[in-house]
């Protein structure tokens, strides 16, 4: 059953990842973001990790692709026609992407993955974890955080400097 | 199951990579950049299957990371949108000596 | 008693619950030119939670007790329930929960009808039902919690409707503030309970208190954890030393001021030490038994001297309040509950019938200064208003405890019991007997006092011609109200408790001493009082011409009853005045001592700043500007080197690392 609900979302993960690729439109590919991220958020639950999925949700459903959408409304006149953007390189970037995948699936292949068990992860473990182990980088995590509201900001609010 | 999560994970960063390469407007660049970092956690998210939970740390703190891309990245589309009147990469030739 | 889970009881009880919420949705929502079908929507949600309400009661009566929950959340290994139990008792309180507030909201149509805050005031009206509806049905101390503040909350938006009026703010804010001191001893007990059982589940902690070995638990602290839950309860039913915010939360409208006192807020507080009876110790239930005795008595003496004629309602509310608790801790749970129900509906007449006075006394004078409320300026009411009055009358008499009448029923059992508390066990409880005895005599003499000078003697006030009997609607309510509180209902003898069906399902108490004796004490005490009361007040005496112009504080007695013992002059003294006094002295040492602190540490700021800035310029951003002079120049040279658009960069970099890939497998 697990398996069945794992094999269905990657392909919803997989054919909505393809849509982006294929679309011209940009609001579609962002909706279609969506429906990737939510398919990954769900593979992370099938994966005991719901700590994970909870905030992959919250973050990037409900904060990274809404700034996202409010980037496209930003930098587009959505008055009279859909978005659309063109794309170039399309040969290249096939046989590279290609190249990429075939070479990962190889060196995937060749991995020894008995050593891997299988644990169920919970809240408190991580919360533990966070708090004592991973308390560095949590705090770096938040001044990054921190960093990248100021940056954004200072970025933005700019006054026009072309000359 | 987890060769399955790697060999999803491989594909959608390919797809990313593919995204980040072709497309000309820049918001679908960072689009694609946010693929690939999804493909990343993926793989950490599989891993933490073993004993310790090491995958799930890194993957909340990629996420993290990620955020603060986004942010910073969209900030810097803005900017280049005031700048240039256009996000579409092509029609940007300043970086060109 | 033997549990059963069935799905179609627990979907009535849920929907029961739910529709005083979705009338308060629903007020919300229509806007303001609907008023008129926003009071009959919500009246008729709420008769229908009531139509509910009465089949659970017919269920659960013939059958087993609802009881449901389910699993609310995990924490740390303990698990939190959501759930319901609505044993007979409950059901019957809800039935009178839910018609008192139909009838509450069918008189505030008309009650309400030129008001601004109409919408608003019948949202509030449904979430307060709502929330008392979930006091009773929740099986779990921490859910009772939520909807006990909910009850606190509503009850602060109603008193204080009118918030344009300061009295009305004040009032409400000392309710509010009133009951929060109760509720922390309520949390305490909260904590105290957590720690002892890591349970609040109310059947959980049953069978843990019954399964109880004497010694593993200090008796003190179960005594301590009875009063403190005890404390929650004397916020809410206003007990002794709390029970200063009642008097002041007339400043509400009338109809609120019925729902408060019959059916929902301070019922709580009653019906709460009722549910957890069990967790009481004997030496918190004697505690118990002594406040409720001494509230009993000193809102009885509170009422004897008041002008304002929802004011003698609001001690006489305290009083029979303190009746209750006293039962509780007297050991005549039974007969407590019996008095919070025949309590509602008569005490809700009373208030709804002081209503219909006032609203029509409003409607006769268009007076915004003139003090419709003061009995001083009414009576001969009694040819203006017959309905009214007769309801009144019948509410009133309810109210004394006359045989016939629904308070004689329940007041003889709590009588006997506390006079066979008082001769079997002594000391204590013969104090508490003759209070609660005295208490009689008052209450026959305040009810008839307020009876004959709103009714009886001629019309002391204005515009006597344009007083008229309230509109159909009104008197149909208050008909209502007084079948209710005629002892038949109750009862089919209704001389006798013991062949009350509400006392049958729920148990009579066991007692060795004849009625007769009871009935007999305190019919001759009521006797006195109302003969006492008929020769100062009887029509046309001397002391009713005088009391037009009578000022309060006659004598010290008088005094001391008009102004509720003193309390809220104490307590201004005690505990507001010397509070304001340390405030006052703390804003003086933050004025001198704390603000020179800072002003010292911000000057110390500023200069080490200008160093800071200094260095900062000089050196800092010398090596910033050095190096971003370095990077561009490298920029520049580097970037002449490669291709044109940005994205050729990556494909190159990716070349690169699928180089290195290959390489390195």
């Amino acid at each position: 059953m697990i398996d069945v609900l794992i094999y269905f979302f990657s392909a919803l993960a997989a054919i909505s990842a393809l849509y982006i690729l294929f679309t011209s439109n940009i609001l579609y590919a962002a909706f279609a973001l969506v429906i990737t991220f939510l398919a990954i958020a769900i593979l992370y639950i099938l994966a005991n990790a719901d700590f994970v999925a909870a905030t992959q949700i919250m973050i990037y459903v409900g904060g990274i692709v809404v700034v996202i959408i409010f980037g496209v409304m930003l930098t587009n006149k959505l008055v009279n026609s859909a978005p659309k953007s063109g794309s170039h390189n399309k040969f290249i970037a096939f046989i590279i992407s290609g190249v990429l995948f075939t070479l990962l699936t190889f060196a995937i292949l060749d991995m020894n993955l008995g050593a891997l068990g299988v644990e169920r992860g919970n809240i408190q473990s991580l919360g533990y974890g966070l708090m004592t182990n991973y308390l560095l980088p949590f705090e770096m995590a938040a001044i990054l955080l921190l960093l990248a509201l100021i940056g954004a900001t200072v970025i933005v609010s700019q006054k026009n400097v072309k000359k | 199951m987890v060769l399955f999560y790697f060999i999803l994970s491989a594909f959608l960063f390919s797809v990313g990579l593919a995204i980040v390469i072709t497309r000309k407007n820049a918001i679908f660049v960072l689009i694609g950049i946010e693929l690939m970092l999804n493909a990343a956690n993926l793989n950490f998210v599989a891993m933490s299957k073993s004993i310790t939970l090491d995958g799930q740390f890194f993957a909340l703190f990629v996420i993290v990371v990620a955020a603060a891309e986004t942010a910073v990245g969209l900030a810097m589309v803005l900017k280049v949108f005031n700048y240039f009147k256009t996000v579409e990469l092509d029609k940007i030739n300043e970086l060109k000596g | 008693m033997e549990l059963t889970v069935t799905s179609e009881e627990s979907w009535l009880s849920i929907i029961m619950l739910g529709l005083p919420l979705v009338s308060a949705i629903f007020a919300l929502l229509i806007s303001g030119r609907l008023k008129v079908i926003v009071g009959w929507l919500t009246s008729a949600l709420m008769l229908a939670s009531t139509a509910i309400a009465v089949v659970i009661l017919i269920r659960v009566w013939t059958s087993a007790a609802i009881y449901n929950h389910l699993g609310w959340f995990d924490f740390a290994g303990l698990a939190f329930d959501i759930g319901f139990y609505i044993d007979p008792p409950a059901a019957l309180l809800l039935v009178i929960v839910c018609l008192v507030s139909f009838l509450v909201h069918l008189f505030s149509i008309e009650y309400m009808k030129e008001d601004d805050g109409f919408i608003r005031y019948f949202t509030f009206l449904g979430l307060f039902t709502f929330s008392m509806i979930g006091i009773v049905i929740a099986d779990n101390l921490l859910i009772i919690f939520m909807f006990w503040e909910l009850v606190g909350f509503c009850s602060y938006l109603l008193i204080g409707h009118w918030y344009k009026k300061e009295s009305a703010v004040k009032a409400s804010k000392k309710a509010f503030l009133v009951n929060r001191i109760g509720d922390v001893g309520f949390m305490i007990g909260l904590a105290i309970c957590w720690s002892q059982f890591q349970t609040f589940d109310i059947a959980q902690l049953k069978t843990e208190f019954s399964a109880l070995a004497p010694m593993s638990i200090p008796s003190v602290l179960l005594t301590v954890l009875g009063i403190s839950l005890f404390t929650g309860a004397i916020g809410k039913s206003a007990q002794f030393p709390l029970q200063v915010w009642l008097p002041d939360a007339m400043e509400g409208p009338t109809p609120v001021s019925a729902l408060i006192h019959a059916a929902t807020m301070v019922a709580a507080g009653v019906y709460f030490v009722f549910r957890l009876y069990f967790m009481m110790s004997p030496d918190a239930l004697t505690i118990i038994a002594i406040m409720g005795s001494i509230t009993a008595f000193m809102g009885a003496v509170a009422a004897m001297t008041q002008h304002d004629i929802k004011k003698v309602l609001a001690f006489s509310t305290i009083s029979q309040l303190g009746y209750m608790i006293m039962a509780l801790g007297v050991g005549a749970k039974n007969g407590a509950l019996f008095l919070l129900y025949t309590h509602a509906f008569f005490k809700a007449g009373l208030f709804l019938a002081a209503g219909a006075i006032i609203h029509s006394l409003h409607k006769a004078i268009h007076d915004d200064k003139y003090d419709v409320q003061d009995m001083r300026t009414m009576g001969g009411l009694r040819k203006t208003m017959p309905v009214t009055f007769m309801a009144y009358l019948i509410c009133s008499l309810s109210l004394i405890g006359i045989p016939l009448f629904s308070g004689f029923l329940s007041k003889e059992i709590i009588l006997i019991e506390v006079l066979q508390a008082a001769l079997s066990r002594g000391g204590i409880y013969i104090g508490i007997s003759i209070l609660a005895f005295l208490s009689v005599t008052l209450t026959a003499y305040y009810v008839s006092r307020q009876l004959l000078l709103i009714f009886f003697d001629t019309y002391r006030g204005k515009n006597e011609t344009d007083i008229h009997e309230n509109s159909i609607l009104i008197k149909t309510v208050l008909i209502i109200l007084s079948v209710l509180s005629i002892g038949v209902v109750w009862s089919l003898n209704p001389f006798s408790m013991e062949s009350s069906w509400v006392m049958l399902k729920l148990g009579i108490p066991e007692s060795s001493l004849p009625h007769s004796w009871t009935m007999i004490m305190s019919l001759s005490l009521i006797i006195i009082g109302l003969l006492y009361s008929y020769s100062r007040y009887r029509p046309a005496s001397k002391h009713v011409k005088n009391y037009h112009n009578s000022s309060p504080s006659q004598n010290s007695l008088a005094a001391l009853s008009f102004n509720n013992w003193y309390l809220d002059s104490i307590y201004n003294e005690v505990i507001i005045n010397p509070f304001l006094k340390i405030v006052e002295v703390i804003s003086k040492v933050e004025r001198i001592v704390i603000d020179r602190l800072v002003d010292l540490s911000g000057i110390f700021t500023v200069v080490f700043s200008n160093v800071v800035g200094w260095i900062d310029r000089a050196i800092v951003d010398g090596i910033v500007n050095g190096s971003v002079y370095v990077v561009g120049k490298a920029g520049v040279i580097t970037k002449s080197i490669s291709g044109s658009k940005a994205q050729s960069y990556i494909i190159l970099a990716v070349i690169g690392i699928l180089i290195i890939i290959f390489l390195v497998l």
